[in-house]
C-alpha cells in the first residue's frame, strides 16, 4: 500500500460511537485541571505575591522607624526582583494560540534551564547573600565588617545544610518530571537539528 | 461566546480525537488530554481572530498541548465522567479490514517520536507545507525534508506483508 492510500485510510476514518455533545464540552469547560505548566505559573505568581507582601511589611517597618535609606533600598531591591520575575515569565509563558510547536518547545526548554540554574544558585545563595549583605552594610554604615563569632558559626552551619538539601530536591524533580523533561528536550533538539 | 465555542468544538472534535489517539495509548490518558486541549482552546478562543484557518488553529493548540503537557503514566483507568466510546478507533464500520489497517496505522504512528507524529498527522490530514510550517514553526523546505524522513520511517515500521508498502 502506498502512502497515499494510508492518507485515504486516515481521512476516511470516522469517529463513531457517542461523540461529545455540546453539553459534554460545556461540562469540560467547568472542570478544573492541574497541568504542570499551570502549577509552575501558579507557583511563580505565588512566590511573587508572598515576596511583595514581605517587602511591603519590611518597608513599612523601616518607614515607621524613619529609616528611609533602608526603606528605599528594600523598594529598589523588590522592584529589581519583580522585574526579573516578569522578564522570566515573558520568556517562558507559552501562548498556545500563537506560538508554533518550535517556539513552545523552546520556551519549555528555557523554563527548565532557568529552574535548573536556580537550583544550582540556591546551593550558594546564602554565601553570596552574606557577601552582598556585608558590602551593602559597609556602604551604608561606612564602617568595616565587625566579626561576630556566633553569627559566623550559624552561617557556616546553614550554608552546608542548604547545599546538602538541594540534592534531594534535584532528585525529587528528576524523579517526578525527569522523563518528561528529557522527552521535551528530545523534541526540541529534533526540530532544531532540522534547521541546522 | 461559550455557545459558539462549544458548537465549533463539537463540529470539529475529530481533530482533537485524532491528536489524542496518536499521543496516548490508554483511555484515561486520552480523556485527560482531550479535556486539557479543550481548556487550552477555550483560553485561546478570545484571542483567535480568524487570522488562520480554524483547523490550523486547532491543530496548533492540540499539538502544542499534547507534546508539552505532562501526564503521569496511568494504567487503564475507567473514565466515568465522560463516555469513552468516542475515543475508540471506529467500531461500527462493517469493513473489518479497514479497521485492522487503521489500527495498524495508529500503532505505527505511535512508534514515531512526538515531533514525527505531528508531521505525519498533518501530512495525512492533507495540510499544505505552508500550514505545516506555520504549525510546527520550521521553514517549508525543512518540512519537506522532515516529511520525507518520516515517510521512510513509517514505511519501515508498517509491516510490508500486511500492507505491501513499497
Amino acid at each position: 500500500m502506498e502512502l497515499d492510500e494510508l492518507k485515504s485510510l486516515w481521512q476516511n476514518q470516522q469517529l463513531v460511537g457517542k461523540a461529545h455533545s455540546e453539553q459534554d464540552i460545556q461540562a469540560i469547560l467547568k472542570q478544573k485541571t492541574n497541568p504542570i505548566l499551570k502549577r509552575i505559573y501558579d507557583k511563580f505568581f505565588l512566590e511573587m505575591g508572598i515576596s511583595s507582601i514581605i517587602v511591603a511589611c519590611i518597608t513599612g517597618a523601616y518607614i515607621y522607624q524613619q529609616n528611609y535609606a533602608l526603606a528605599m533600598m528594600s523598594i529598589l531591591v523588590s522592584g529589581l526582583i519583580g522585574s526579573v520575575y516578569w522578564l522570566i515569565y515573558k520568556q517562558v509563558n507559552i501562548n498556545f494560540s500563537l506560538d508554533s510547536l518550535k517556539v513552545a518547545l523552546s520556551k519549555m526548554e528555557r523554563l527548565f534551564n532557568i529552574y535548573d540554574k536556580l537550583l544550582k544558585y540556591v546551593r550558594y545563595m546564602l554565601g553570596i547573600g552574606f557577601c552582598i549583605g556585608i558590602t551593602i552594610g559597609y556602604f551604608i554604615n561606612k564602617k568595616p565588617f565587625e566579626f561576630n563569632l556566633k553569627f559566623f558559626v550559624l552561617l557556616t552551619a546553614i550554608v552546608p545544610i542548604s547545599i546538602v538539601l538541594s540534592y534531594p530536591m534535584k532528585w525529587l524533580i528528576d524523579y517526578m518530571y525527569g522523563q518528561h523533561i528529557q522527552e521535551l528536550k528530545g523534541a526540541y533538539l529534533e526540530l532544531n537539528d532540522l534547521e541546522k | 461566546m461559550e455557545q459558539v465555542f462549544t458548537k465549533l468544538i463539537t463540529e470539529n472534535q475529530g481533530i482533537i480525537h485524532k491528536v489524542c489517539n496518536i499521543y496516548c495509548k490508554n483511555e484515561g490518558d486520552r480523556a485527560d488530554l482531550f479535556q486539557e486541549i479543550i481548556l487550552q482552546l477555550w483560553k485561546s478562543y478570545e484571542s483567535f481572530q480568524g487570522r488562520s484557518k480554524i483547523s490550523t488553529w486547532m491543530y496548533r493548540i492540540a499539538l502544542n498541548t499534547a507534546i508539552t503537557s505532562f501526564r503521569k503514566q496511568k494504567k487503564n483507568k475507567v473514565q466515568q465522567q465522560l463516555s469513552i466510546q468516542e475515543f475508540q478507533i471506529p467500531d461500527v464500520r462493517p469493513d473489518e479490514d479497514f479497521e485492522e489497517k487503521l489500527a495498524t496505522l495508529y500503532q505505527a504512528i505511535r512508534q514515531l517520536s512526538k515531533v514525527e507524529r505531528a508531521v505525519i498527522m498533518l501530512y495525512l490530514e492533507d495540510k499544505s507545507y505552508q500550514e505545516m510550517a506555520e504549525i510546527l514553526g520550521i521553514s517549508e523546505s525543512n518540512v519537506g525534508v522532515k516529511l520525507n524522513r518520516v515517510k521512510k520511517k513509517l514505511k519501515k515500521i508498517i509491516k510490508p506483508e500486511l500492507y505491501g508498502v513499497r
